[in-house]
């Protein structure tokens, strides 16, 4: 292709008036291995363009998989997160529930220490009575 | 339109979205997911969408609006500066391997470009669209895409050229 030709084509592609067919002749002049020195700067573009062109979309697509994998898996782990939070918050601040032994354990320990204190006043009387029978075996000695 | 048939449509044009993608969002891993995303949206829509006669421009649209809203949400969150560090570590290694410091470096000219130049210059240069195309596309109209792309061009045009005159672009 004549030099001023190739030109007169990157003119008009400067201005977006190139048809995509003469635009493939601009590629095509461009990947050649030596291309004119009034032109050497486009080289890179040309380049980097078909450069992108080769880039593809690696992932398999399957429709059977209705669910949006990342999203979800940043949704469960949004909820897993907050779960685990309520649930430690939970933990720390409620008191533990008690279980059927703990209650008949606390219910045993009050209605023993009920048992020691009726048991005390118990042993009060009965050191009343000592005092009382010392001092009337006092008078009965006297007699 | 059966499933089959709508399935190779769409497929058909994946790679043109994840480019889309990849030139607006940068990360391959974000135009991946991008691309993921719209394809399953295409497809669970499938019924509504046998109207449409252009469904590849229509899946082009469809990424382009998911890939700017993305930008928009990761702008509010200031994560494109992280994004935009990624892409220059990788066009650096570009340049370790390939040891052609000019083409690397037209990565960083086209990151450069407003939005919607990029966009235009992507759509025509990268998957060689025709204007009427790249309007329904970019919801622009024809005269618009042909003045963004022209701008595009010639932005890219002139730091060529200065790269060029640099003895930067010694490689070509």
């Amino acid at each position: 292709m004549e030099l001023e030709q190739v030109h007169k084509y990157v003119e008009r592609y400067l201005e977006s008036d190139t048809t995509l067919e003469e635009e493939q002749v601009l590629y095509a002049y461009f990947s050649q291995s030596s291309v004119d020195e009034t032109l050497a700067h486009y080289k890179p573009y040309f380049a980097a363009i078909a450069q992108q062109r080769e880039q593809r979309f690696t992932r398999n697509f399957d429709p059977s998989k209705k669910s949006k994998p990342l999203p979800l898996k940043r949704i469960s782990a949004v909820a897993a997160a907050a779960i685990a939070g309520v649930f430690i918050l939970h933990q720390t601040t409620k008191p533990p529930t008690l279980t059927t032994e703990e209650i008949a354990f606390q219910e045993f320990k009050t209605n023993m220490y009920l048992v020691a204190e009726q048991l005390n006043k118990g042993k009060q009387g009965v050191a009343y009575i000592e005092t009382f029978n010392q001092t009337t075996n006092k008078y009965l000695k006297k007699d | 339109m059966d499933k089959g048939a709508f399935l190779q449509r769409i497929l058909a044009v994946q790679d043109s979205m994840f480019r889309l993608a990849k030139r607006l969002l940068k990360s391959t891993e974000e135009a991946e997911d991008a691309v993921q995303e719209v394809l399953a949206k295409l497809w669970k829509n499938m019924n509504t969408l046998t109207t449409i006669a252009n469904l590849e421009g229509y899946a082009m649209t469809m990424t382009k609006n998911y890939c700017l809203d993305r930008l928009k949400s990761k702008q509010a969150a200031q994560l494109r500066l992280v994004y935009f560090k990624h892409d220059r570590a990788i066009a650096s290694l570009d340049q370790q391997i390939d040891d052609r410091d000019s083409v690397a470096q037209v990565y960083d000219f086209l990151e450069a470009l407003p939005e919607q130049q990029k966009l235009v210059l992507q759509l025509r240069d990268v998957e060689q669209y025709d204007f009427e195309t790249i309007a329904k596309i970019t919801e622009l109209s024809e005269g618009a895409v042909r003045v963004a792309l022209s701008r595009a061009r010639k932005t890219i045009r002139e730091k060529l050229i200065k790269s060029h005159q640099h003895g930067i672009g010694t490689g070509s």
